[in-house]
């Protein structure tokens, strides 16, 4: 994939070369979008909404990371919908559980070579992870999700939220600290391999 | 040169990602060499962060691209909205201080309305040096009496020698006598001195109306220029409410929230 080829495309209006560029990134921007909006509805409607922005604001792109515009993108259409749900708080219309908690549709999240115990451990572990990050403010949110869930640098994360690095840095400390003791009280129902001392490879 | 030292929170967290400078790195680790606890909670945050690295990959669960109809369907921002939000600012500001001047400053000028009456009628009291000479002459025209006029020494008073009416009214006597009463001090004995009229003018404070405060020239605000101001006020008002509309409407077109 030619991408400055698409970009250029894309600027002077060819909607089939910015289509493109959607589906090479749509993973990227819904994944980013889920860690921030804690529910894959909201995150896909902050996703849409996103690419539409982007392609109308294409003129403002002025080089540099694709990538990074495009997340900004997605992050400050992320903060939009998070202001807009605390004016009008939704009720969520996904069934419940016996223990009153969502059924997260294992579409978006099934690996076709995984074996049902690692599904259901893979699943164990988001639902913990997410629980404890919809626990931070967005701000503290976007900085771990970029930073430590999707794995951007110090300085990828300042030019996509538009912060100082030193911002970045602590805001990056004190939300790990956060999940360091949001992560303790759910330790025992992490998957056996997070218990044990020791990193464990991915 | 930093001027604030990061907490000892955040320094381990940099440490853990690789981004503190040598000397920075050197001081920590001698630090967590001797600190137990530190360490401690060094490991803590490397269990968080080995967590949250495992987080699943997500897929977006369908495709996001667009149609022509996405695009389309919401006209953008136009382009001059950028200048009509500035305008609306500052017509809201003109009208603040526009109302903040008509009610503030508008009051104390009109008040000054009263203060040149005074002194307008002042030179009417004597309008050349001739008048100097005349009798005492009151704005409603009426001579004093004689014993109300200062009675200049060696000339008597009362019934004892005194001068009659006739002279005391006399140009040089009136004169000689506005020249004690105005310039000279009352102890100073009375010399007669028939003064030319001419020699009145400069010495009688009240001669001649050069010496008199001159009329303060019309510089506030008259009934006219009231009106046109309050004209330009509900112009500016209409104009920053019609402005306004303006905004809400094309913000609420393009589904800005």
């Amino acid at each position: 994939m030619n991408e400055p080829q698409l970009i250029a495309d894309a600027t002077q209006g060819d909607l089939d070369a910015f289509n493109r560029l959607v589906l090479a990134y749509q993973d990227l921007a819904f994944h980013q979008a889920y860690r921030m909006m804690g529910d894959p509805d909201s995150a896909a409607d902050a996703v849409q909404e996103a690419f539409i922005s982007a392609y109308t604001k294409l003129s403002t792109y002025r080089g540099g990371s694709f990538k990074a515009w495009l997340m900004r993108i997605v992050t400050n259409a992320c903060y939009d919908e998070l202001r807009r749900r605390k004016r009008r708080p939704t009720t969520p219309l996904e069934p419940l559980t016996n223990d009153d908690e969502e059924i997260e549709s294992p579409r978006w999240m099934t690996d076709p070579g995984e074996t049902p115990e690692d599904r259901a451990e893979r699943m164990q572990l988001n639902h913990a992870i997410q629980e404890c990050l919809n626990d931070l403010s967005p701000d503290f949110r976007a900085v771990v999700a970029l930073v430590d869930v999707q794995g951007y640098d110090y300085e990828e994360a300042s030019g996509i939220l538009s912060a100082p690095l030193g911002t970045i840095k602590s805001r990056l400390a004190r939300a790990r600290a956060r999940l360091r003791d949001c992560l303790q009280g759910v330790w025992e129902l992490l998957p056996d391999a997070f218990r044990l001392s020791g990193e464990r490879v991915p | 040169m930093n001027f604030l030292k990061p907490s000892p929170l955040e320094q381990l967290s940099a440490y853990l990602d690789g981004k503190l400078t040598p000397r920075q790195r050197a001081d920590l680790e001698t630090q967590l060499a001797a600190n137990p606890q530190l360490r401690a909670d060094l490991e803590a945050l490397r269990r968080t962060r080995t967590v949250l690295r495992a987080a699943p990959r997500l897929r977006a669960p369908r495709n996001f691209t667009l149609t022509p109809q996405m695009v389309r369907a919401r006209p953008q921002l136009p382009t001059f909205y950028p200048y009509l939000r500035w305008s609306t600012a500052l017509t809201g500001i003109l009208v603040f201080f526009i109302l903040l001047g008509n009610h503030l400053v508008l009051p104390l000028t009109t008040a000054r309305n009263a203060a040149p009456m005074l002194t307008e009628s002042a030179p009417m009291l004597l309008e050349s040096p001739a008048d100097a000479a005349a009798p005492l002459r009151l704005p409603t025209d009426e001579t004093p009496p004689a014993d109300l006029l200062p009675v200049p020494e060696g000339m008597g008073a009362g019934g004892g020698g005194g001068t009659a009416p006739d002279e005391f009214t006399s140009p040089e006597m009136l004169t000689a006598t506005i020249a004690i009463t105005a310039s000279e001090p009352i102890s100073q004995p009375f010399a007669v001195a028939a003064l030319p009229p001419e020699d009145t003018a400069p010495s009688a404070k009240i001669a001649g109306d050069q010496n008199l405060p001159q009329p303060i020239p019309e510089t506030f605000p008259t009934e006219q220029n009231t009106q046109d101001w309050r004209i330009l006020e509900i112009a500016l008002v209409l104009l920053a409410v019609f402005q306004a509309i303006l905004l809400w409407y094309y913000r609420w077109r393009s589904g800005a929230h």
